[in-house]
C-alpha cells in the first residue's frame, strides 16, 4: 500500500516537471530528465505537455529539441524496445514516436515536422477467430539515416530504413525501405526523384 | 554586470511566461472572454466576437490581424515570428491541433473559410538542394500562402508554401496540396488532384 502511494507522488511530480511552461521548464525539465534518460550526450531541450515513457530506454544526443505535447514512447512489457535519437535533432508539435515494441534508431540531424507517427509495430490481422486486439503484435524496427527530412502529418510504418539524406514529402505513409538522397511522397510512399 | 542583468530580467521572464502560460490556458467562457479582452491589445488588429480556446499557442502577435467572428480551438498553434505575416479574415474556425505556420513566411485567409482537425499550412519548406552540407543547416525557403473566401479544407490536409487556393473549393481529408487550386473545385489526394467542379 505504501509503494502504491510513492509511485503516486512520483507521477504527479512527474506530470508537474512535464507541465512547466517556457524556458524555466524547458531548463528544470532538463535537469530532470538527464539523470532518468539512459544516456544523454549533451543539452536537449523538451517542449511542456511531452509524454514520455521509459525513459530507462532512450538514449539522447547532444543537441536535441522536442516540441511540446509530442509524444516519446519506449516502455515495453518483455519484448525488446529502444529509442536511441542521434545529434542535432528536431520534432515537431504533436509528433509521436512510438519504441515501446520494437527499436528506433535515429541518424543525426534528423528533421520532423508536426503529426508525424513513428510505429514498428502492427497488429496481426491474419486470425479472424479472435478480435484484432486480442491477436498481439508483430513487432519490427525502423532506422532513420543521417540528414533526412520528414515533413508534416507522415506515418512511418514496421521495418522501414529511411538511408542518408532522404526527404519523405508531407503526408506520405512510408511501407518500405527508402535508398540515399532519394524523394519519395504518396500513400504508400513512392520515388519522386534523387536529390543529386 | 551580465550576471546581474540576467539575476534581474530571469524571474521577470519568468514571472511574465507564468502569466502568459495562465492566460493561455484558463479552460471555460470564462477563459475566452478574458483572452478576448488581452488578446485585443496583443493582436495587430482583432475583430468582434472572437473565440480562442484553451491551450492554443500564439507567437507574434504583433504580426496577425484577425477578423470578425474568428473561432480557434483547444491546442492549435498560430505562429506569426520572425517577421511573418498572417491575415485572417470574418467568420473564420479552425478545428483542434491545427497550425497556422507564417513565421519567415506569409499566409492570408479570405472571409468565410473552415479548416478541419490536424491540418498543417507552413508558409516555408526546409532547403534541400545540397548535399554536402545537412538539411538542418541549409536553412528556410519561405514563401506565401493565399486562401480565397469560403474554402473548407477537410481534416488531416497539408498546404505547402506558395500555393493558391481559389475561392469556394473543397480541399478533401488527408490530401496534401503542393499546387494552385482553382476556384470552385474539389481536391484530394497526395499530391490533391482535382476530383470535380462544383458547379
Amino acid at each position: 500500500m505504501k509503494i502504491k502511494g510513492v509511485g503516486l507522488i512520483k507521477n504527479l511530480w512527474l506530470d508537474f516537471v512535464a507541465s512547466i511552461p517556457g524556458g524555466l521548464g524547458g531548463y528544470i525539465r532538463y535537469i530532470v530528465y538527464k539523470k532518468k534518460f539512459k544516456k544523454v550526450a549533451g543539452k536537449f531541450y523538451i517542449g511542456s505537455g511531452v509524454t514520455i515513457t521509459g525513459f530507462e530506454n532512450i538514449e539522447l544526443g547532444k543537441n536535441v529539441s522536442i516540441s511540446k505535447n509530442s509524444y516519446l514512447y519506449a516502455a515495453y512489457n518483455g519484448e525488446s524496445g529502444g529509442l536511441i535519437i542521434g545529434d542535432n535533432f528536431f520534432m515537431g508539435t504533436n509528433t509521436a514516436i512510438c519504441a515501446n515494441r520494437g527499436n528506433i534508431t535515429i541518424g543525426n540531424n534528423v528533421l520532423i515536422a508536426q503529426n508525424v507517427v513513428l510505429r514498428p509495430d502492427n497488429h496481426v490481422i491474419n486470425d479472424i477467430s479472435k478480435p484484432i486486439r486480442e491477436c498481439g503484435n508483430d513487432v519490427g524496427s525502423i532506422v532513420i539515416g543521417d540528414d533526412v527530412w520528414i515533413a508534416a502529418n507522415c506515418v512511418i510504418l514496421k521495418d522501414v530504413v529511411l538511408g542518408g539524406g532522404c526527404v519523405v514529402a508531407a503526408g506520405a505513409v512510408v511501407n518500405k525501405s527508402v535508398d540515399s538522397y532519394s524523394v519519395v511522397g504518396g500513400v504508400p510512399a513512392k520515388f519522386i526523384k534523387k536529390r543529386v | 554586470m551580465r550576471i546581474i542583468k540576467s539575476l534581474i530580467f530571469f524571474p521577470i521572464r519568468v514571472f511574465l511566461e507564468f502569466l502568459l502560460w495562465i492566460l493561455v490556458n484558463t479552460p471555460t467562457r470564462f477563459g475566452v472572454l478574458i483572452r478576448g479582452l488581452i488578446y485585443k491589445r496583443l493582436f495587430k488588429q482583432m475583430g468582434k466576437s472572437c473565440y480562442i480556446e484553451a491551450g492554443v499557442t500564439i507567437l507574434g502577435f504583433g504580426r496577425i490581424t484577425l477578423g470578425e467572428n474568428v473561432r480557434i480551438a483547444k491546442n492549435s498553434y498560430i505562429y506569426a515570428n520572425d517577421n511573418g505575416v498572417l491575415e485572417i479574415g470574418n467568420n473564420f474556425a479552425m478545428n483542434t491541433n491545427s497550425q497556422l505556420g507564417a513565421a519567415g513566411g506569409k499566409i492570408i485567409i479570405g472571409n468565410n473559410c473552415a479548416i478541419g482537425p490536424n491540418c498543417v499550412l507552413r508558409a516555408a519548406n526546409h532547403a534541400f538542394g545540397r548535399t554536402d552540407i545537412p538539411i538542418v543547416k541549409q536553412g528556410h525557403e519561405y514563401g506565401e500562402i493565399h486562401i480565397g473566401d469560403d474554402v473548407w479544407i477537410a481534416s488531416n490536409c497539408v498546404i505547402t508554401a506558395n500555393t493558391k487556393i481559389g475561392k469556394s473549393c473543397v480541399i478533401a481529408a488527408g490530401s496534401v496540396v503542393t499546387k494552385d487550386v482553382e476556384e470552385f473545385s474539389v481536391v484530394g489526394g497526395i499530391p490533391a488532384k482535382i476530383i470535380k467542379k462544383r458547379v
